[in-house]
């Protein structure tokens, strides 16, 4: 620890911290404007500069580190004479466009210049013409606003490990942009928006919507995946705006990905249905919310006098609140009999390492998982892990994935090679048997492992077997995957065994869409007599609902998510679209079924308090479940990964732009990626005729689907992926996960 | 991964001999895993192709796992290094104060008017580049144009514009 003084307060700090982290101690205010203190120290915009008793020159606060005694004056007239002069030269080539600039009224450089009491500048104004770059969907750059403070630089290389621009050109003509000025592409995670200090780069999908000071933020949880994102939803009246970063908040550091940053527009979307429909003589209509609660309750009550408790089933889905889960499932034990709801969740894994433990891993493995796309958080923990923490760096997957840059080693190939290859690694043979040396020896080893391929378990288990400190996270896909089994959910197996021999009758599916669900997409569901659907949208499975009734975002209301550390973390409702809650629609349902249950999520908490023990002590605002094991279960060498008899390994693909059918209905990431693509190497493509958006049928076990070709340089040969949560991909993925298909070139 | 593109960039015609990474990537083969390889890296492969493009500097990129961003980054920085095609012989005219002023604007003016070329351009047939430099040291002879490593004072402009005939009927070469 080092003591030292700033304007004349005198405080102790940690002897690597900068004159600016001791002055934040020490309540002090230095302005800042290159600085972001999720960036290392760059020191180019010289508006921090201080000065040390008794040293003639001036020194940048935020790189320079404190030392024993230092006495430091942030304040003198001096200092406000060159930071004004600082200010005052950023201005001769800034165009003063402030009424017009999305930045205004949260611009760093315009909060300066009032601080430092500028009001005219004593140079002749240059500031440069250039046309605005609209060409990205979600980022628009204006260059001549830039200051060159390198935040956005520094950022996606730091941080995102991407390095989608970069300072071009030296002197006077730098600026910041892309190699060969082609069109900005790269993650859009928006990063660089974030952390830009003007209004050069700007968020595309709220350009010109609003005015800053017109918001109002609630802090939330992101809902679109298991990451658990905290964020800021920024609202006038019941229009969402924005989505804001929390940098001092949550465990993602204030990092958004694409979808949660610019994916929000779904909430406000005028596609969304705003009357219950009761479907009769196979004709949907409207009907108000009370008859459509009334109707499916009368139907409850026939069906189990007719066929009993059982043959009612309540499926939930992973976007569904803990407080909606937990009463989801009260609904369907203490209200209906049977033994509880289902979601079409796995059940052997459990949260094991935190974003924290991965950051500060120094050896990562990850098992058959893109996971930069599937959960772009939980990416960034493992980048930090190999960037920061100089991480060994191991990542088994069928093509290259984003990591590529950091991997100590890469195992590509088939499905089959790459499971073979896991295999070697757990057994300790050949070129693996070194990494599990590394993870073995490592003093904090990580793997990161796709908990929807059922096969890849054995793998994560015998590895914690040998390795007794490694800790596993299980890359869950929905906001709250995990808490919903903590709620107790069942294995939806059972549900659909159930519907297949047609012993269940009547299913009330809240938010769930089994329709484009991997394994669920080919069940038929014209048996049921009742089919009572809760969506936002009229999703797949909602089009065949008896009943339908349509149901707020997670923007629409209180409660809380488990992440997939098993971080339970408060959302709280920012806006109101006028519809009911799923926690709403299962409270009068339960009503009308004779039994009071409460709708309020702070009751439900209570509740929840009481009844899962997981739960008894956690605190709703970020606290940590402590889970006994973190893979439950005695799993099977998996033989070969792929089944079928197709020339090409199909294998699931995630995508960073969508998660679920939720992002398909939010305009900008639908223009970026709507419909399903098939991905295939340049080889294969070229070897079947085909190109970029080419059409392409996959068989697969008898079923024939028509896709769209992406070309992608990174697929390994004899390799073809697609997303999951499509109605087609779903179907064919039905077949096996990991498929040997046949590909026709179409038209 | 899927690298989705949100918008569609312009694909250049290149030779086969352009995206024949044999000389690349054996060159960047040299400094696997070496730390400050880029530069070293990147004049050679600037040697061994005549000028850093697209796609060669993706391929750099590709092999030392840098960006090709960050690598334009680098390359821009440097005036030794070139994003256009660069002519068999590179002509640079002098532009400091006493060239300037003994009328070195004068023989930029010729090279135009023989070639058509301006400041960093190269002629189609990539017979000339012009590049108009700051003082080389020679101001003695002043004007002075270098052409490759040849130097050649106390130009006038129509002595330096039978020097540019020379050179591009190949004259010089022998
Ligand atoms: S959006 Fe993300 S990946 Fe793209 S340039 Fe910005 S920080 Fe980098
Ligand atoms: S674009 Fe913004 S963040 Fe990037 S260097 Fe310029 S001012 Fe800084
Ligand atoms: S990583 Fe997941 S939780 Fe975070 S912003 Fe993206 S979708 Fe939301
Ligand atoms: S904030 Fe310190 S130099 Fe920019
Ligand atoms: S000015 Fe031309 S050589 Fe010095």
């Amino acid at each position: 620890m080092v003591t030292l003084k700033i304007d004349g307060i005198q405080v102790e700090v940690p002897k690597d911290y900068t004159i600016l982290q001791a002055a934040e101690k020490a309540g002090v205010h230095i302005p800042v404007l290159c600085h972001d203190a999720r960036l290392n120290p760059f020191g180019a915009c010289r508006v921090c500069l201080i000065e040390a008793v008794g040293n003639p020159r001036l020194m940048t606060a935020c790189t320079t580190p404190v030392a024993p005694d230092m006495d430091i004056l942030t304040n003198t007239e001096k200092l406000q004479r060159i930071r004004k002069t600082v200010i005052e030269l950023l201005l001769v080539n800034h165009p003063l466009e402030c009424p017009v600039c999305d930045k205004g009224g949260e611009c760093t450089l315009q909060d300066l210049t009032y601080e430092v009491g500028l009001t005219k500048v004593r140079f002749e104004a240059t500031p440069a013409d250039t046309p605005v770059d609209h060409t990205n969907p979600f980022i628009e750059r204006d260059i001549d606003r830039c200051v060159l403070c390198g935040r956005c630089v520094r950022i996606c290389d730091e941080v995102v490990n991407i390095q989608a621009i970069s300072f071009i050109n030296r002197g006077m003509e730098t600026m910041i942009g892309t190699a060969f000025d082609q069109p900005w592409n790269c993650e859009f995670c928006g990063q660089c928006i974030s952390v830009c200090p003007v209004g050069s780069l700007n968020n595309r999908v709220y350009l010109f919507k609003n005015r800053p000071w017109n918001l109002e933020k609630t802090d939330s949880i992101c809902g679109l995946c298991g990451c658990g994102c905290y964020i800021e939803l920024e609202t006038e009246g019941n229009e969402l705006y924005r989505m804001g970063e929390v940098p001092d908040k949550g465990a993602n550091h204030g990092n958004l990905c694409a979808k949660g940053r610019f994916g929000f527009e779904f909430v406000n979307s005028v596609k969304r249905e705003t009357s219950a429909k009761i479907k009769a003589a196979g004709e949907a209509a409207d009907a108000d919310f009370e008859q459509a609660v009334v109707t499916v309750a009368e139907k409850v009550k026939s069906i189990k006098a007719q066929h009993g408790a059982d043959s009612v089933a309540v499926l939930v889905s992973p976007r569904l609140t803990n407080e909606e889960a937990f009463l989801a499932n009260k609904l369907a034990k203490d209200v209906i009999g049977t033994a509880g709801m289902y979601a079409v969740e796995p059940h052997s894994s459990f949260p094991d390492a935190t974003y924290a433990d991965i950051e500060t891993s120094d050896a990562v493995a990850v098992l058959n998982l893109d996971v930069t796309e599937a959960n772009p958080i939980l990416g960034l923990a493992v980048r930090a892990a190999a960037r920061k923490n100089e991480a060994a760096l191991y990542v088994f997957y069928p093509s290259e994935t984003a990591l590529k840059r950091l991997v100590t080693k890469q195992f590509t190939g088939n499905p089959d090679e790459v499971y073979a290859s896991m295999t070697r690694l757990v057994e300790g043979q050949g070129e693996e048997a070194s990494v599990l040396e590394v993870l073995k020896k490592a003093e904090k080893p990580v793997a990161v492992y796709n908990p929807y391929n059922q096969a890849d378990l054995w793998f994560v288990s015998e590895l914690k077997k040998q390795i007794p400190g490694l800790k596993v996270a299980a890359a869950r896909a929905k906001a709250n995957s995990q808490g919903v089994l903590d709620m107790g959910a069942l294995d939806a197996a059972k549900l659909k065994e159930g519907i297949q021999n047609k012993t269940i009758k009547a299913l009330i599916c809240l938010g769930e869409n089994p329709s484009v669900r991997t394994g669920w997409a080919d069940l038929s569901l014209d048996s049921l007599e009742l089919l009572a659907v809760t969506d936002p949208f009229m999703s797949e499975t909602a089009k065949k609902a008896t009943v339908y009734i349509p149901v707020a975002t997670y923007a629409e209301k209180d409660g809380s998510f488990t992440n997939l550390e098993g971080r339970v973390q408060s959302v709280n409702k920012a806006l109101c679209k006028g519809l009911k809650t799923d926690a709403e629609v299962i409270a009068a349902l339960a009503e009308k079924l004779g039994k009071a249950l409460p709708s309020c999520s702070c009751e439900i908490r209570e509740l929840i308090r009481k009844e899962v023990s997981l739960y008894k002590d956690v605190d709703f605002d970020g606290g940590l479940v402590k889970y006994a094991d973190a893979v439950t279960g005695e799993f099977a060498k998996p033989a070969k990964a792929a089944a079928g008899e197709g020339k090409y390994f199909l294998y699931p693909s995630s995508l960073r732009l969508h998660s679920g059918s939720y992002t398909r209905w939010s305009p900008d990431l639908a223009k970026v990626y709507g419909e399903a693509k098939l991905e295939i190497s340049p080889a294969d493509a070229e070897e079947l005729g085909l190109e970029d958006g080419s059409s392409v049928s996959v068989s697969a076990a008898g079923i024939t689907k028509t896709f769209k070709v992406h070309v992608e340089k990174h697929m390994t040969k004899g390799c073809v992926a697609l997303p999951e949560d499509y109605a087609d991909t779903a179907e064919i993925f039905g077949k096996g996960r990991y498929h040997k298909v046949s590909l026709g070139k179409k038209g | 991964m899927a690298e989705v593109k949100a918008v569609v960039e312009e694909v250049q015609e290149r030779t086969p001999e352009e995206l024949d990474w044999t000389k690349c990537d054996a060159i960047c083969a040299q400094y696997a895993g070496a730390k400050g390889a880029t530069i070293p890296v990147l004049q050679k492969v600037q040697d061994a192709y005549g000028y850093l493009y697209k796609e060669l500097v993706e391929r750099v990129g590709e092999n030392l796992n840098i960006s090709s961003h960050t690598l334009y980054g680098v390359i821009t920085f440097y005036a030794q290094f070139y994003t256009k095609p660069r002519g068999k012989y590179v002509i640079r005219v002098c532009r400091g104060t006493a060239c300037h002023v003994k009328g070195s604007g004068r023989i930029s003016e010729v090279v135009f008017e023989e070639f058509g070329i301006r400041n960093g351009e190269t002629d189609p047939d990539k017979i000339f580049t012009l590049e108009e430099v700051s003082c080389i040291g020679a101001c003695g002879m002043a004007p002075v144009i270098m052409v490759n490593d040849k130097t050649h004072g106390n130009l006038t402009p129509e002595e330096s514009r039978k020097i540019f005939k020379d050179y591009a009927s190949g004259k010089m070469d022998e």
